[in-house]
């Protein structure tokens, strides 16, 4: 009998435990903030979240990282299980199947500072809220806004007779093939790479600038089968079966840029943050600019890459008191525009940041803004996620294992069209 | 009436299925539910974050087999998984078994637990270091290649190992054998080590060689062993996810190497389909429960063995 109290005791203990530390918890509100990792970013909103539990007493906000990746599967996870983050941000890209579902809370304007829905719109530049916005109700509100243009090492382009960074595809392509080093048909050292799994933003402004798009007016998938199987032939050019500039499965031409191990790679105004932390020397050296997104020779447009945003959004599964938080935090990091700009060179799309001093002093963001006006928004309609993978298996099949491009278009639209 | 008075056998089944309550209701929490529960799922249109479920009856059977799944259909997924796992299971069974009789031979216990711990070391990595320390190695200007061009008398070709198709394929083959070798490697040694040594004392009297001696006494003796071996390895090789995950993030095509867990982790999780997800999950475990069924006809009289 003793011994059977005693077993009962043993599983009733750590239960006990537990609703002792629940009632503790129930003392404070938790404001659960999920966001992808950025080191540079995270210590800025570490403090802007420790000024906030300060005037904030007895709030707890806790901030969780996940890779870029991951994020939106973990995120999407979560809400099934309905165990979503109150707060959390992802790209235009990612944002549509939540938003149709019904998942995000609309922003209260008053939580972030305005007086109106009128006024929050009006502060951000004109389409800043195109992928969150539905029959006029705006469900996010802007992070950073993003545009790539080309970094170029200089150095290594004059060490190799290059005295102006490329302007077109195929001086890209000119410029990586000088600066190439191989052994045999092994590539040593890249001169260039793309942005491999971001096509959307990247591929689709190269297919726009001969003539092509996702959809045509008429909604049909993969208008101009012509310039899509040109471009589609260009990324088979230059992959591994082709020129063999580049692929990838190479590490991220990105990554390798600040550590002066590639001449060129496709970035936004934050790398310069990043390359000011990772190495100081060459940030200030003036060994590196930053060209407008390249074009090809025979464009028949003049796109550069897509924009993206990344937006703060709300659970709206999350208690009221619980969603207020969460968007008078979104606020909070709102108001601190001009610290992402000046510390980790991230863009809110305010009126007031893109026309200010600060951003006009910062190195090469005259190229960036400059591009921005032949830029579209990237892709964020239903399915865009899927839309985005598939293009990637059409470029990766051409690129890997030899596809004809006409047969990567036709197996491209109907798998896009098949989507419901 | 005064107390009952029970029997030892009945005392000890009685504390017997007392110990066994807690392993019966995690299986039937984390086993047996999300079985049930993948099977009712598998008959709705249910969608991840709407959450919303209609009875769809076998529309979503119908679906993976006759449709092309958004690019990635489970025909090629049914393929991708029974090519690696034929490729990596045998291979992996035949080389463990060697490499136990051979760390059965070394003498010093030392040596054997030396060995031992280092083929074990890969299986305890996270899948995460050990993709990262396998796309160092299949990289363009890394060992792989190098081995490669020596072994084919080659100089500075690119064999594509994570490029080419057939080439990823083994390529994931290869991560996983060097994983999850040491695990089989013990099993089989806790199996050889269970042979009486009077029996190889016998033979040796006999005149038996080495040779002869593995044929005809360690092989037969060992054979209850291999049988559990090679449906725990088949079953862990159908499952096989980290691994073409690890390399598909490194930027790896997804296609060739689109096991059927990979597609149902993003026609469930990316895609949102969880109905579809579910049905594809049920094919999976039907082709494991047919699979294991076969084995187990094919290794039936592995239990008549006594000692």
């Amino acid at each position: 009998m003793n011994r059977a109290k005693a077993s009962i005791l043993l599983i009733l203990f750590p239960l006990i435990l537990l609703s002792a530390c629940s009632r503790e918890e129930d003392a404070c509100v938790t404001v659960e903030y999920w966001t992808h990792e950025d080191s540079a970013r995270a210590e800025l909103e570490e403090e802007i979240i420790a000024a906030f539990e300060e005037a904030h007493p007895g709030v707890d906000v806790i901030r969780r990282e996940f890779e870029s990746a991951e994020l939106l599967d973990i995120i999407a996870a979560s809400f099934d299980a309905g165990e979503g983050p109150d707060l959390f941000n992802l790209s235009s890209v990612e944002i549509s199947s939540l938003l149709d579902s019904g998942e995000l809370d609309a922003v209260d304007p008053g939580l972030v500072g305005y007086d109106s829905a009128d006024d929050l719109v009006r502060a951000y530049i004109d389409g800043a809220f195109e992928p969150v916005m539905r029959s006029g109700v705006v469900y996010g509100l802007p992070l950073e806004y993003t545009n790539w243009c080309l970094f170029v090492n200089m150095r290594i382009l004059r060490e190799h007779g290059f005295d102006e960074p490329p302007s077109t595809w195929e001086e890209v392509v000119e410029v990586s093939e000088a600066l190439s080093e191989r052994d045999g048909g092994i590539l040593l050292e890249r001169g260039f790479d793309f942005r491999y799994p971001y096509y959307l933003t990247f591929f689709v402004p190269m297919v726009r600038q001969l003539g092509g798009d996702v959809f045509a007016q008429d909604g049909s998938a993969i208008s101009g089968t012509m310039a899509w199987e040109k471009a589609l032939s260009f990324m088979k050019e230059w992959g591994p079966l082709g020129r063999n500039l580049g692929s990838p499965t190479y590490i991220n031409a990105r990554r390798l840029f600040d550590s002066e191990e590639i001449a060129m790679c496709l970035s936004g105004l934050y790398q310069e943050s990043r390359m000011e932390g990772d190495n100081p020397g060459f940030f200030s050296s003036g060994d590196w600019a930053v060209a407008p997104f390249p074009v090809f020779d025979d464009a028949a447009g003049n796109d550069s890459s897509c924009v993206y945003c990344h937006f703060f959004l709300v659970n709206a599964d999350s208690s009221d008191d619980v969603r207020d938080l969460a968007w008078s935090l979104a606020g909070s990091f709102a108001s601190h525009a001009d610290d992402y700009l000046e510390r980790i060179r991230l863009v809110m799309p305010l009126r007031s940041i893109i026309s200010s001093e600060e951003l006009a002093a910062l190195p090469y963001s005259s190229v960036f803004l400059s591009d921005l006006e032949r830029s579209r928004p990237v892709y964020s309609g239903p399915h865009a996620v899927e839309i985005q993978e598939l293009i990637g298996e059409a470029v990766e099949s051409v690129m890997l294992f030899s596809v004809p491009p006409e047969k990567a278009v036709q197996a491209l639209r109907s798998s896009i069209e098949e989507l419901d | 009436m005064g107390r009952k008075s029970y029997s030892i056998e009945r005392k000890q089944a009685k504390w017997g299925l007392i110990f066994t309550i807690p392993c019966l209701v995690f299986f039937a929490v984390f086993s047996f539910y999300p079985i049930i529960n993948a099977l009712l799922t598998s008959f709705t249109n249910r969608r991840a974050i709407a959450r919303t479920s209609e009875f769809v009856g076998f529309e979503n059977y119908v679906y993976i087999f006759t449709k092309d799944n958004g690019g990635f259909p489970l025909s090629n997924s049914i393929r991708a998984t029974l090519i690696f796992t034929i490729g990596t299971f045998i291979p992996m069974i035949i080389a463990s078994l060697i490499i136990a009789t051979f760390l059965m031979q070394l003498r010093k216990d030392k040596y054997r637990g030396f060995f031992q711990l280092m083929y074990y070391t890969p299986a305890v990595l996270s899948s995460v270091v050990a993709a990262a320390i396998w796309m160092i190695i299949f990289d363009p200007r890394g060992l792989m290649n190098q081995i490669s061009n020596f072994v084919m008398r080659t100089s500075g070709v690119d064999y594509n190992w994570l490029v080419d198709s057939t080439m990823l394929q083994i390529s994931t083959m290869m991560i996983y054998f060097w994983k999850y070798i040491g695990y089989f490697v013990i099993l089989f040694i806790t199996g050889l080590a269970s042979i009486p040594s009077t029996i190889y004392e016998a033979a040796t009297v006999d005149g038996s060689s080495r040779w002869h001696t593995f044929w005809k006494i360690t092989l037969p003796l060992l054979k209850p062993t291999t049988a559990m071996v090679s449906i725990m390895a088949m079953l862990q090789c159908l499952k096989t996810f980290s691994t073409q995950y690890m390399l598909y993030q490194g930027g790896s095509s997804r296609f060739p190497i689109d096991v059927i867990t990979m597609n149902i982790y993003f026609t469930g999780i990316r895609n949102g389909r969880l109905g579809r997800a579910s049905a594809m999950s049920i094919v999976l475990f039907l082709i494991m429960l047919i699979f294991t069924y076969i084995q187990l006809r094919l290794t039936r009289s592995s239990e008549d063995v006594e000692y």
